[in-house]
Formats: C-alpha cells, structure tokens, sequence
C-alpha cells in the first residue's frame, strides 16, 4: 500500500469549519452508534479509519495485526459507545485509547513469547513524518504543534515520551532499562508529558485535535 | 497535589503500570477530580502525539465490510424472544409496588424486629438515588415471599432494558402533554419513564423492609392501617410513603401547626420524613406534648394543595407492536363530565374509549368480594384473564395477583388495578372498558389522577388525546387535558 494513498477523503475537504470540529470531537457519532446505528459507525470508519490504522500500524509494524487491531478496535467501539463520556476525552482520544489497549496486548504478548526480545522492538521513531502534500484537514493544525512541541523537548524528555507512548513496556521495564527506581520513572514520565502538554497548549488556539 | 499521586495518574492513563502496583486499584486516581483531569489530559497528549508521528496509511478497504458483516446480525437480531410489554409498567411499575406493599400487610407483626430509632430515620439514607439510576445490580431482599422477590427481579430487568442494553429494540417513548406545556423530547421522556421505573423499584425494595439503610420496620405504600397493627414500642418507626394527609379528619387524626399527625388510637405520632420519603410513624413518648394536637381544621394555615399539570408518556414496544400509554395527575372530573382516550391511527380512524366511573365517588375501601370474582384470589389459575363490569371493586386480595394476570394474545385484556382498596380516600377510580362479545373486559384504570391504558398487539396509535366532555352531548367541543404522538 503507498503512504498517503487516499487518506482522507475527498469528503473531509468539503467540509466547513464547524463540521471539522464535530469531526474532531466525534462524541454526536458515537451517541448514534450507542444507539446501534451502524450507518454512524461506517461513518466513523470513513472519518477516522486512516489514522488509527495508520496509528496501529506504527506500534505493531504489521499489516496484519494492524488491521485485526482496527477490526477489533471498532466491534469494541460498537459494543462500549454507551460507555464513551463527552467529559471524560474526545472520541478521536476514546478510540485511540481502545486500539491502543489492543495494540498494547498484542506486544506485550509477544514480548513474552519472545526468545529474544531486540532492543529494535522496543518501539517507533519519535518523529513526524512527511505527509507527502496530502492535506490532513481534520488533524493539520495538531500534527504542526506535535512537530513543534518534539522539537523543544530535551533527549530526556523525549526518551521518556517515546517509551511511555510506543514501548509496549511497563513502567518496570523503563526503570530497569534507565537504571533508576520505578517511582522516579514515573516522575520521570510524568513530567515529560507534562512538558508536552504545556507546549501543545502553548501553541497559540490549539485544540485537543 | 502529591506529585507521586498525579505521576501514577499518568502512568495509569498510558497503562504503564505493571500488575501488581497498587496503583492500579487506588481509587483516588479515578474520583479525585484533579487526578482525573491530569489523566484525561494526558490521554489526549498522548493521542495527539499518536496521530501525529503515525506515518499516514489507507486502511484496508474491505475492513468496515467485515465489521458490518459482524455487528449487522446483532443489530438486527430480534431482542431475545418477543417480550410483552403489556404488563410492564401495570404489573411491574407503580402497581407492582403497591401490590408489594399490600402483600406484606399482614405480615408487620413478624417482619424483621426495628433496626434503629426515631432518630435515625431522620439521617439521610446512605443509598442515594443515584445509585439505582447506575446500578450495579441492585441486591434483592431475601424476602420469604417468593413472589415478591419475583416481583424486584422483574422490575430490575426491566430497568435493566432501559438503562444499558444497547442490543435491544428499545420501546419508543413519546410525551403526552398538556395543550400549551412544554413538550418533552423523547429522551427526556424515557429519562422520565427510567425514573418512574426507577422509584416504583426503590418503593419495592423498601416495601420488602429489606432495604439496609431504612430503618422503618415496615413501609406502608398506600392506605391506612388496619386494626391490629401497631407500630413497635420499643422505639422502632414505621414509613408510610403516601400518607392520606388529605383524609386526616376522615381517619380521626389530631393535627399540629407544624404539619404533624396523631392518631390517638394507636398512640402513632407521624411526621413528614425529611427526606421526602412520605411520613414516619413512631409511637408517642413522654416527651410528647399531646396538646398541640388539635382536631379543628386550620383554613389559614393549610397547605393550599396544588396540582402539577396533566403530564403522560406512551410506550410502544417495537417488538410486539404493543402500547402502553399513562397519564399522571389526571384531574378529578367535574359533575356531568367523563374522560375519553381518543386514539388516531395513521389511516385517521378514530377511536374513542371512555372512562367509566366506579360506582360511588369516593368509594369505601371494599369488605366483600365482588360477586363476579372467585372468592380466592389464589384460585385464578396463570394468565387467566377476568371479565368485571365497570365500576366494580376489587377484593384486597387480589392486589397480589396483579402478577398473576396477564393479558391474553387476542387483547382487549384486563389489568386488575385493585385501587379502590387503597386510593378511595379521595379519588374515584375509573375503568376503561371495552366490550367483546357481550364481556366486558378492563384495558385499563385511572385513580389517584393516574390513568393506565394497554393497547393489544398491531394497535400502535399514531395519536393519542386524553380528553374531557360532557356526558350528556352538549355540542361543545372536548378538552384537551394531554395530548401527543403525530
């Protein structure tokens, strides 16, 4: 499959300005599907399929297991729409947090099962990539403040964030690997994210996505 | 904020924490509001950073085919087998509740011993309501009577339909209102109707005495005391969820300038229980002052009553094609006039089903038997189906059996309200009736301004009106007391 093949949708450029935002919180087409409407669902999968395929396919570096992590992840969307909460996240970051769970599974697993586990396993790049001039209308303005934030974070501060977001390892396997004790990983992880955090929301109007 | 606590907040969030960490099932992490925000905003980080640095693919195009191709069956799939909804909100809603508080009326005197005092009645109940709107199963009294355990369960499930069973063909909830009222939408109509379900449970499990954090050794639905129950002397109290306060004088009660109630014959003090929860009855202790108990009606300082408008919800279930409609606070007719459901179809055949008064307004709590009925209740076998002739007053022993009778599948079926034995007090009770073959049969009540109506299977009305009229045809149009559907 070529990157950048398609992504998006022809529908996402036709869209104004209040319907990217609806795109982007999603919780008015997960009420439907709570509400077993199917139609909302292919909706969904039209909407945000690309990128959490795009998304399970970075962590699991399978095509095969990233499309069985998306097939799983929308049942589990399907089935647990009532569940989602407006208050609690957006439904792009609900959805991604149920693949992840998945994907996460699906690593650790096989971390265990592994003979030998290479360091090359450990997890992704920390690094946007080039999107190849295909226009991301609904995300553009958060993969530009993703780039700038990563650019302003430490070696440190970067380390801890890629490992806590793309290794499939437990906090225990970050301090061992760090040489320090499980309580100061996560102080370490902590406040890496924070930084994050704080420079994504200092980038000007920046939205959660 | 302790900053290890708002670390294991984001850790937990990403789901770093490895099996045996405790933080895992610290709760705090999940109430503390300010660790929960620290969570939820991390988790939209990490998304962001997610979407960003994920070279972007095409997802596999016949993905969404496999995804329908497994929900569509469960989507479409009958909801269990086809449930009938006639006696849903009859037998296990409001009725339901009452019955069970009858059913256990003549058991006070070996229900369980009182579990606290006067006092603690008066603390709020540390089961909140919220608890039954997100239950959890909600634990069911370990009643020795079989049939209301069965009772809660039913209402339970029912609950349990409305509330989180997304594969169901849910019942369509529509508003029925008052001409000129605020029209609910549909959601906040079956919010209404979850909550009425949801009340008409709590009134069960209470009736059952079973209920941990009430401390009333009996609750009382409706009516008055009959002879021989007492309330416990040893400082134990009693609940009475709808106490007749209209019916004071009638009932030989004193009455005090703050609203409480003596009644001499059983030495019972009531007061309005803080909560909201109807009275509490105690017996009456040396600290008392009598006096301030007066027989003498005080017009200046009564409670002017006030009755919320005319309000109704119908119910149609998608799978049975079945219909219940209901009506709260159903005025009380003036002299000469008579309540009629009209029902409209989609071809616009109407249908008019008047409400047949009972026999006296008010009526007397019934002694006898009506003739026409079998003088034990327990005799009518399951799904028995009882003709009764408008106006007829229903044994209290058949307020047990509002379980038992279930509607046939050629409708036009019965439901028995047993109401004139405990609502006579100050309401009529009246009847819809339908006539088949030369039988008459019940499809419904109105009492206590509540008026109760099942429609048999293919009888999905397009519109519905409640209104009033002129017994004796005057040329005048009706009333619209509530009105809805298209």
């Amino acid at each position: 499959m070529r990157e950048g093949e398609q992504a998006m949708g022809e529908a996402a450029k036709m869209m104004d300005a209040d319907e990217r935002a609806h795109a982007r919180d999603g919780s008015r087409l997960l009420a439907r599907i709570a509400r077993r409407d199917a139609d909302a669902l292919a909706e969904l999968y039209r909407m945000w399929g690309d990128r959490l395929y795009s998304m399970a396919l970075h962590w699991l570096k399978d095509e095969g297991a990233a499309k069985e992590a998306l097939q799983d992840c929308l049942l589990r969307i399907w089935k647990k729409a009532a569940d989602f909460d407006a208050e609690k996240s957006s439904g792009f970051t609900w959805c991604a947090m149920i693949l992840r769970g998945l994907c996460l599974d699906f690593l650790r697993k096989r971390k265990r099962r592994a003979a030998v586990w290479q360091d090359s396993e450990l997890g992704s790049a920390l690094e946007v990539p080039s999107r190849g001039g295909v226009e991301d209308l609904f995300f553009r303005e958060t993969v530009m403040r993703v780039r700038s934030a990563l650019e302003r974070l430490d070696e440190v501060e970067a380390e801890s964030v890629r490992a806590a977001l793309f290794d499939p390892g437990t906090m225990v396997d970050h301090a061992l690997r760090w040489g320090i004790p499980v309580g100061t990983a996560k102080i370490r992880i902590h406040r890496a994210m924070l930084k994050m955090r704080e420079l994504l929301r200092k980038g000007g109007d920046y939205e959660s996505h | 904020m302790n900053p290890t606590d708002l670390a294991d907040a984001t850790a937990r969030a990403l789901n770093l924490l490895p099996p045996d960490d405790t933080a895992r099932s610290d709760p705090r992490l999940l109430r503390d509001p300010a660790l929960a925000e620290e969570a939820r905003l991390t988790r939209e980080t990490a998304a962001a950073v997610w979407l960003a640095v994920s070279p972007l693919r095409v997802a596999p195009p016949d993905l969404l085919q496999t995804v329908m191709a497994e929900i569509h069956p469960l989507a479409a799939a009958p909801s269990r087998k086809p449930r009938r909804y006639l006696t849903w909100l009859a037998a296990s809603g409001w009725a339901a509740a009452a019955a069970i508080a009858i059913s256990l009326w003549p058991e006070p005197l070996t229900t369980p011993p009182p579990r606290a005092t006067h006092t603690t009645a008066r603390e709020p109940l540390t089961r909140p309501a919220e608890s039954l709107e997100k239950p959890s199963p909600v634990p069911v009294p370990a009643s020795r009577d079989a049939h209301l355990r069965d009772q809660i369960v039913r209402l339970q499930k029912r609950l349990a339909i409305l509330r989180d069973d997304p594969t169901q063909q849910t019942p369509r909830v529509m508003s029925l209102t008052a001409p000129g009222a605020v029209h609910r939408t549909q959601e906040e109509a079956q919010q209404r109707v979850h909550s009425i379900l949801t009340n008409a449970l709590r009134s069960a499990l209470e009736a059952a005495s079973a209920t941990p954090s009430d401390p009333a050794s009996l609750v009382i639905e409706r009516g008055w005391l009959p002879g021989g129950l007492t309330v416990p002397e040893d400082g134990g109290v009693i609940r009475h969820r709808h106490f007749p306060e209209q019916a004071w004088q009638e009932l030989g009660l004193s009455r005090s300038a703050n609203g409480d109630y003596y009644d001499a014959s059983s030495s019972t003090v009531w007061s309005a229980d803080p909560e909201g929860r109807g009275f509490i009855g105690r017996k009456i202790t040396g600290e008392d002052d009598v006096a301030r108990f007066t027989k003498e009606p005080e017009p200046k300082t009564a409670p002017v009553k006030t009755r919320a408008a005319p309000e109704g919800f119908i119910i149609e279930n998608p799978v049975d094609r079945t219909t219940e409609i209901f009506v709260e606070n159903v005025p009380d007719l003036p002299e000469g006039k008579q309540l009629i459901v009209r029902l409209t179809d989609e071809a616009g055949l109407i249908t008019d089903i008047p409400l047949e008064p009972s026999a006296t307004t008010p009526v007397s709590p019934p002694t006898e038997p009506a003739p026409v009925l079998p003088s034990d209740p327990e005799s009518i076998p399951e799904g028995s189906q009882i003709a009764a002739n408008a106006g007829d007053s229903w044994p209290v022993g058949y307020d047990q059996l509002l379980s038992k009778v279930v509607p046939s599948s050629s409708g036009g079926t019965m439901v028995n309200s047993g109401a004139t034995a405990f609502n006579a007090w100050t309401h009529a009770t009246y009847f819809l009736q339908s006539t088949t073959a030369g039988t008459t049969n019940i499809v419904g009540y109105a009492s206590a301004g509540s008026l109760f109506l099942n429609l048999p299977n293919n009888a999905i009305p397009a519109s519905v009106q409640l209104l009033e009229t002129n017994i004796v045809p005057t040329g005048q149009p009706p009333t619209i007391i509530v009105k809805g559907g298209s």
